[in-house]
């Protein structure tokens, strides 16, 4: 046991004075009587009713010093070391991730998991170091090495319930990391997800109730000749089968609805057809009260396709052509350098190994083998240049994209561009926004390169169209809670913002280029809505309860990150106990004690 | 006049009579029934005639009724020596009132009443012996001698009362015994009564007490001096204490009316705040 306040033992010394106190209480006033004889009868009766009279004659004096001791004792804030760590270091993990708002355990896992966590500060040391995590889509430091109980208390209920998936990956790093910052750091974990990390000491408080819950884990289209057909996919994570009905809405109306029995554990298709093309909208629902009720909903966007017009203007690239006519969804149109004069309203210029005097004013750029020009500095050619590995999103679903360039224009990078494909002698493939307006530059005649003769280089082509025509906005949208986006928006668009499901509108740009949206922790359908000098651009997208993740309420305890199989045998951590409440309380009722017994008379 | 004995006291008293179950066997002709049967003029009762009898008290009618000869019994009213002891033991110096007015209040006016029924009248101060004494006084005009005894009666000393009683010099002879005193002597009062009825009298018992005995009125912790002896307890007054104290005071209330009960006495409380025709009364109408 420790004292934090030994000083307040001082306090002690009150007692000898209660003593003395009750010593010139005791003297007697003389009081002359008649007789003894009934006096000495009474004496006697109460003495024999009550083997502890002597005691109790000064039972008053015995509480009250009692009351003295226990008040100087809780005024020395004295403190149970029952196995608390002697660092005295401890991290706080709350579970902030989207299955935190299941209600299977009162009033739900999330506010219980806040209150276990306050208990557990309230019984911290008073020096103890506490470091408040966070833990959902990614794990965040909320209040570090603090030992003001009040701000952490306060930093706790300050917290919200996210609908991100948890990812325990970024929690484990982050904890290895405080763990070898500060050896002996005791970690107390409050959530459904464990998390065990070789090396740290972790306890897990769960917090999970094992309820029945029901999801709509997908909801996708398709167009099938004039009509639109969805598909969703329903699971039952609960402990008995069940007949769910499901309904589908478009546009906010009701369009059909069905049962569909599921065995515990079960996943079933759903499919709707004839679904009005008009449809912008689906939203597929569980009418069914459950655990958790944020993934009985799952919404999709229907985005009519634009087909992009795509201008290429090139003496002989057969290989661009090739790999530009494989796409579907855009219309494809050539020139010759000689024919180029008085271009516009293409979605995007390919100008392969020149440039016309004055470029378009309209869509996206992608120039090729890049003669001298105003928009770059291009400074002599590099023989054979030696490629460095690119991680840039045009290369991505590219696994082994290895080729060589035989000759290469060097070229300076604008202000305006980031690298997408570097050498040791300079960039070779570089991107960026001028204006609102995508540019990516191919440093290279496609004839000097293997590159287009490789299978990865229609992937590659597929990927440049996708950021340079902002029609083909797929990527987003189906996005989970959290995640964040970075808009391949209409080069015209003078003003953007983002309308989310509760309709609350945030600006994304201007300044161009657009800033990247944070804003999708909620979860429902989202517009993007983009003002061109043509008329308002409405995009559609949705972000749903990461349902596949993190809606398996019975299995969510069970998970943990990969290297679980090396972890530390779990144990909880010892916080110690503060006596000081306790003290007060038993004060308290010593005090009750004696208000009674004088009342009493006792 | 004295404080003690005023005027208005003393018209009061012409107003009362005592009453006494006891019917007196001998003694000089006075005004109290007698259980012998003699000359008056109030009837008793009838037995048949024997020989010997004063034929001059033959009931004719009875006679003529029943064809047997009947002597009518008459009362005789004789005197009766009352015997009135008064505790002036420390203890009775007490209280508030103090006991001690009221019961020497209450024993002039006894004595005035029995002087005024041709009674024969002594009185006794006991304490732990009989202190003074003043026996056989008669008439009303000897009531002046009462109050001269009973204002220089002196307070003082430790109770005994049996042992008091027993030098008091009481003569056998059938009477009635008024005892005045607060009963603070254990153990003692079933000797006295027996000794008195021995003695053959007609007990009555004044027990007076003063309010603050009968309700101490006390609330801090005190030393209790014992006003006879110099004895002391200290004592914290808890009410858990006060309430045995009123345990025990009943206790020794119906312990003192237990035995009266058994012996026949005739019982009577007081509490030294009454007023002594209020006391008289009581007495009156037992």
């Amino acid at each position: 046991m420790t004292l934090y306040s030994p000083l307040a033992l001082l306090f002690l010394l009150t007692v000898p004075a209660v003593i003395v106190l009750y010593l010139l209480k005791q003297r007697h006033r003389d009081y002359t009587v008649s007789s003894l004889y009934l006096w000495d009868e009474a004496l006697k009766d109460l003495e024999a009713n009550a083997p502890w009279q002597k005691l109790k004659k000064n039972l008053l004096m015995v509480l009250q010093i009692m009351l003295m001791v226990l008040l100087a004792f809780a005024l020395s804030r004295p403190f149970l070391n029952t196995g608390a760590n002697e660092a005295g270091n401890y991290v706080i993990v709350i579970d902030t991730s989207f299955n935190m708002q299941a209600t299977d355990v009162a009033p739900n896992r999330f506010e219980a998991a806040k209150k276990e966590a306050l208990n557990f500060i309230k019984n911290l040391r008073p020096k103890s170091l506490v470091t408040l995590v966070s833990m959902g889509g990614g794990s965040v430091i909320e209040e570090n090495l603090s030992s003001d109980r009040n701000k952490l208390i306060e930093k706790i209920n300050s917290l919200k319930v996210t609908n991100s998936a948890v990812n325990l990956d970024d929690a484990a790093n982050l904890l290895r990391s405080v763990a070898r910052q500060y050896p002996g750091t005791a970690v107390a974990l409050f959530g459904s997800h464990e998390l065990k990390v070789p090396g740290v000491d972790i306890s897990f408080s769960n917090l999970s109730g094992n309820g029945d819950n029901y999801a709509v884990l997908l909801l996708s289209h398709a167009l099938s000749g004039k009509n639109l057909t969805a598909l969703a996919r329903i699971a039952n994570y609960g402990k008995s089968s069940a007949t769910l009905p499901v309904s589908l809405y478009a546009d906010g109306n009701v369009l059909d609805a069905k049962n569909v029995s599921l065995d515990p554990g079960e996943v079933s298709t759903v499919y709707w057809n004839s679904i009005p093309e008009s449809t912008r909208t689906l939203e597929c629902r569980i009418e069914k009260k459950d655990s958790l009720d944020a993934d009985n909903h799952c919404w999709d966007s229907v985005n009519p396709i634009k087909t992009g017009r795509v201008m290429l203007a090139t003496e002989k690239n057969i290989f661009v052509e090739k790999a530009l006519s494989l796409m579907n969804n855009i219309r494809l149109y050539k020139t010759t350098p000689t024919e180029n004069t008085g271009l516009k309203n293409y979605d995007l210029y390919i100008f392969d190994g020149f440039l016309p005097e004055k470029l378009p004013t309209d869509g996206s750029l992608m120039i090729i083998n890049p003669p001298a020009n105003n928009l770059f500095k291009v400074d002599g050619e590099i023989e054979q240049p030696v490629l460095k590995k690119s991680t840039h999103e045009l290369f991505k679903y590219i696994n082994d994209f290895t080729f060589t360039i035989g000759k290469a224009k060097k070229m300076v990078l604008p202000n305006w561009a980031r690298t997408v494909l570097d050498s040791r002698e300079g960039p070779v493939i570089f991107a960026g926004a001028l204006e609102n307006r995508r540019i990516i530059v191919l440093g290279f005649d496609l004839h000097n390169s293997d590159m287009v003769l490789k299978p990865a280089f229609p992937i590659m082509m597929s990927n440049v169209l996708e950021w340079l025509i902002p029609s083909r906005i797929k990527n987003i949208e189906s996005v989970y809670p959290g995640q964040d986006i970075d808009f391949n928006l209409d080069p015209k668009a003078g003003r953007v913002r983002v309308i989310t499901p509760s309709g609350k509108a945030a600006d994304i740009a201007p300044p161009f280029p657009a800033a990247t949206y944070t804003g999708t922790g909620e979860i429902g359908q989202y517009i993007l809505e983009q003002t061109t000098s043509d008329g308002t651009l409405y995009h559609y997208f949705s972000v749903n309860a990461p349902a596949q993740k993190d809606s398996n309420l019975i299995a969510a305890a069970a998970d943990s990150p990969q290297d679980s199989k090396t972890a530390a045998p779990q144990k909880r951590v010892g916080t110690g106990f503060s006596l000081q409440a306790i003290l007060l309380w038993l004060a308290i009722l010593v005090l009750a004690i004696e208000w009674w017994v004088y009342s009493n008379g006792i | 006049m004295s404080e003690l004995f005023d005027g208005e006291f003393l018209k009061k008293l012409q107003q009362l009579v005592i009453a006494s179950k006891i019917i007196l066997a001998d003694g000089s002709g006075g005004n109290r029934k007698s259980r012998s049967k003699g000359s008056s003029v109030e009837f008793s009762d009838y037995r048949e005639y024997a020989a010997g009898d004063d034929f001059r008290r033959v009931d004719w009618n009875a006679y003529g009724r029943f064809e047997k000869l009947f002597i009518k019994l008459f009362m005789e009213e004789r005197e009766s020596p009352v015997n009135i002891f008064i505790d002036t033991s420390k203890s009775m110096d007490w209280g508030e009132p103090n006991k001690n007015t009221a019961s020497r209040r209450l024993a002039a006016a006894l004595a005035y009443i029995s002087l005024a029924n041709y009674d024969r009248v002594s009185l006794f101060c006991l304490s732990n012996s009989a202190e003074k004494v003043k026996p056989a006084m008669r008439g009303k005009y000897s009531f002046g001698e009462v109050l001269d005894f009973l204002e220089n009666v002196e307070y003082k000393g430790p109770t005994d009362l049996y042992e008091a009683m027993r030098s008091s010099g009481l003569k056998a002879a059938r009477g009635i015994s008024i005892l005045i005193s607060d009963l603070f002597s254990p153990g003692e009062l079933v000797d006295v009564i027996k000794y008195l009825a021995y003695r053959k009298q007609d007990i009555h018992l004044c027990h007076i007490l003063a309010p603050q005995e009968i309700d101490p009125e006390i609330n801090e912790s005190l030393r209790l001096v014992d006003i006879e002896t110099g004895g002391f307890r200290d004592v914290t007054a808890t009410p858990l204490l006060i309430k045995t104290y009123r345990k025990v005071f009943n206790s020794f209330i119906s312990s003192i009316e237990e035995n009266c009960h058994k012996y026949g006495v005739n019982y009577m409380r007081f509490e030294s705040s009454m007023p002594v025709e209020q006391m008289i009364k009581a007495v009156v109408a037992s």
